[in-house]
């Protein structure tokens, strides 16, 4: 058991945790999207939620990490330790050590916040914690407003302290203003079902499929963190997209509609990295010659 | 006809009806001389005998820029773009106009109507280029329908008394609505290698997944597979999006070709323009299609009792058959553009 003290010690050098979570080193992008830090999950069908909420899951006890989750008792759903269990996961040894834990909605939302539920993890002994729920569970104990206060206070702990959190939304459900508002509270990274968005500290890493099903969401991302550059008084935002395998028209579109107002005052949106199709299609139809974008580093 | 960009007038298209060697050199060597006495810079893209000819016609009083048509019309869409990058890459060297004899290569039978589209689309894509291009026809030689097409799709005519108007040239809208759509390739009566039936966008992955394995299965080169896939992608998302689902995707591979069908269930368009110019900047709608003319051979689509098909066909021979995909981008550097135009259809 480690004292308090310990753990900070050890989580200071600890590159897994919320302090190096999905951020790249300058000029580097991310072999792999991280499973650390504040993330967003969109989910298509419970089946995709609970394929990519296991690998979560395992990735935070392999970590020797506490696992709280939110159980929402909804009578729908297969029990997640069921599931657990058959993906090869030995929940009920992780239960019985007290390294997963099932917390009922009013225990994993206390009124106090949910301060108190990191810290009772952490003066456990373990080096770092990770929590997950629903958003739809969340929502049957707690208002629109009060989760969205939640989500922003979430995103401070994943920020300051060791701590990861997936956030779990239904794709069908979070369009429009509403993956608006999603992505904002999450602008470490949004996990979609075919492709990652992580943050960099000069704007994104994409990984996977962008096409016309999921433009949205990479307007969503790519309209946060160009409004996050705003703010923060940057003059560019970059796009690595060295792991992106795919990129059609439609997504094109939605990065240069995205970026309009951004280059319109004289800000730049490079486009890093791409690989040779994509890079081809991009030219194409006139992305990468668009005024106040740059393409750096082509194909490999 | 049209005055373009680029200082010194834009593009100007004739078309030259010969029956021998001395009317090809009689009217197409005061042409390129006249050329040449204005400083324009001659390029000769003819078969070997009538570019030797021609060359020799110049008396060696300058430099002459000698391409194979072979080496330019291979696809509609790539040879409107090496005559633009032609005259962009001699504007840089300070050619304030081109003058260019040439010979199209009609291809085989099924790609008549083709290079015919490209000798209407020119009038569109090259109009603000200093350009002045004499397409040379052999009529002792050149199928009638060719020859016919030819007086539709040039404003002017070379004789050896000089260039003069065409009544005969019509609008390449015009031009490009009187052309039949494809025939169904023979291989639509065989079992095709792949199918799948789209209803909605989230459908698109799993296509493009499956797609890429089937192609790979059946000895389709790589860059020949990556094409065909994001071209199916793109005709597929037309129809799920701009037409009506199900969008029923065939595809067949055979020794020398992949040749697909992608059919929805709306009622299509009549841009029959629509993908061989490329969009206006910015990004807008209609790139789809642009895409898709660049990554494969051929596109056609028409309007059937079974919806709006369109049919897809590309090269697909092992080693080096393959038509490379051309750079996207041509390191201009000058502000002066290609321009813009506006080909409405009504």
């Amino acid at each position: 058991m480690r004292d308090r003290a310990g753990c900070r010690l050890l989580v200071s050098g600890y590159g897994r945790g919320a302090y190096g979570a999905a951020v790249a080193d300058a000029g580097r992008a991310v072999d792999r999207p991280s499973w650390d830090g504040h993330l967003l999950l969109l989910h298509q069908s419970e089946g995709d939620r609970l394929v990519r909420l296991a690998e979560w899951v395992r990735h935070g006890l392999d970590g020797g990490e506490k696992v709280l989750y939110a159980d929402g008792q909804d009578p729908a759903h297969s029990s997640i330790l069921d599931y657990l269990r058959g993906q090869g996961i030995d929940v009920g040894a992780a239960t019985a050590e007290g390294r997963f834990e099932l917390l009922p909605l009013t225990a994993f939302y206390p009124s106090q916040g949910q301060d108190v539920v990191v810290d009772r993890a952490l003066d456990e002994g373990f080096p770092a914690v990770r929590l997950s729920a629903e958003v739809a569970a969340a929502l049957t104990v707690l208002t629109p407003q009060a989760y969205r206060d939640i989500e922003q206070n979430m995103d401070r702990l994943c920020r300051t302290r060791p701590v990861s959190a997936l956030c779990q939304y239904g794709r069908s459900t979070t369009v429009g203003p509403v993956l608006g508002a999603a992505v904002a509270t999450h602008p470490r990274g949004v996990r979609e079902l075919m492709f990652d968005s992580t943050a960099s500290p000069a704007g994104l890493v994409l990984h996977g499929e962008i096409d016309v099903d999921n433009a949205d969401v990479l307007a969503a991302v790519l309209g946060a963190a160009l409004a996050a550059a705003l703010s923060s008084g940057r003059d560019e935002l970059r796009l690595d997209l060295a792991g992106l395998g795919f990129l059609d028209v439609a997504a094109c579109r939605a990065i240069a509609d995205t970026s309009r107002v951004f280059r319109a005052t004289g800000r730049r949106l490079l486009l890093v990295g791409p690989p040779p199709l994509v890079a081809w299609v991009m030219g194409l139809v006139g992305l990468t010659d668009a005024p106040g974008v740059a393409l750096v580093g082509s194909a490999r | 006809m049209t005055a373009g960009a680029g200082g010194g007038g834009g593009y100007l298209h004739h078309a030259l009806f010969y029956d021998s060697p001395q009317a090809l050199v009689g009217a197409a060597g005061p042409f390129l001389r006249a050329g040449l006495a204005a400083g324009d810079l001659p390029v000769l893209v003819c078969s070997d005998r009538n570019n030797a000819l021609l060359t020799a016609a110049l008396r060696g009083e300058a430099e002459v820029v000698v391409l194979e048509p072979a080496s330019i019309y291979t696809r509609v869409v790539d040879a409107v773009d090496r005559y633009q990058r032609l005259v962009r890459a001699q504007r840089r060297r300070g050619t304030h106009r081109v003058r260019l004899v040439g010979e199209v290569d009609f291809g085989p039978p099924p790609m008549w109507d083709e290079w015919t589209r490209f000798e209407a689309i020119v009038n569109l894509a090259l109009a603000p280029y200093p350009l002045s291009s004499v397409c040379a026809y052999d009529t002792r030689t050149l199928p009638t329908p060719i020859l016919k097409a030819a007086r539709t799709t040039h404003p002017n005519l070379l004789t050896s008394a000089g260039a003069e108007p065409n009544p005969g040239y019509r609008h390449p809208v015009t031009v490009l609505r009187a052309l039949p759509p494809d025939p169904p390739d023979p291989l639509e009566a065989t079992p095709p290698r792949f199918a799948d039936d789209l209803t909605a966008p989230a459908d698109l992955t799993r296509l493009r997944r499956k797609l890429r394995t089937a192609l790979t299965t059946a000895g389709v080169p790589t860059s020949v597979m990556d094409d065909v896939v994001v071209a199916a992608h793109e005709i597929c998302t037309n129809g799920l999006i701009h037409g009506r689902p199900p969008v029923l995707v065939r595809v067949w591979t055979s020794a020398d070709r992949v040749h697909c069908t992608i059919t929805d269930q709306g009622t299509g368009h009549n841009q029959s323009l629509a993908g061989y110019l490329p969009p206006p900047t910015p990004v807008r709608t209609g790139a789809g299609l642009w895409v898709t003319r660049n990554l494969v051979d051929r596109v056609s689509s028409t309007h059937t009792t079974d919806g709006f098909v369109v049919r897809l066909t590309t090269q697909a021979l092992n080693g080096g058959g393959h038509i490379q995909r051309r750079p996207p981008h041509d390191s201009d550097g000058e502000g002066w553009s290609p321009g813009t135009w506006e080909a409405r259809e009504g």
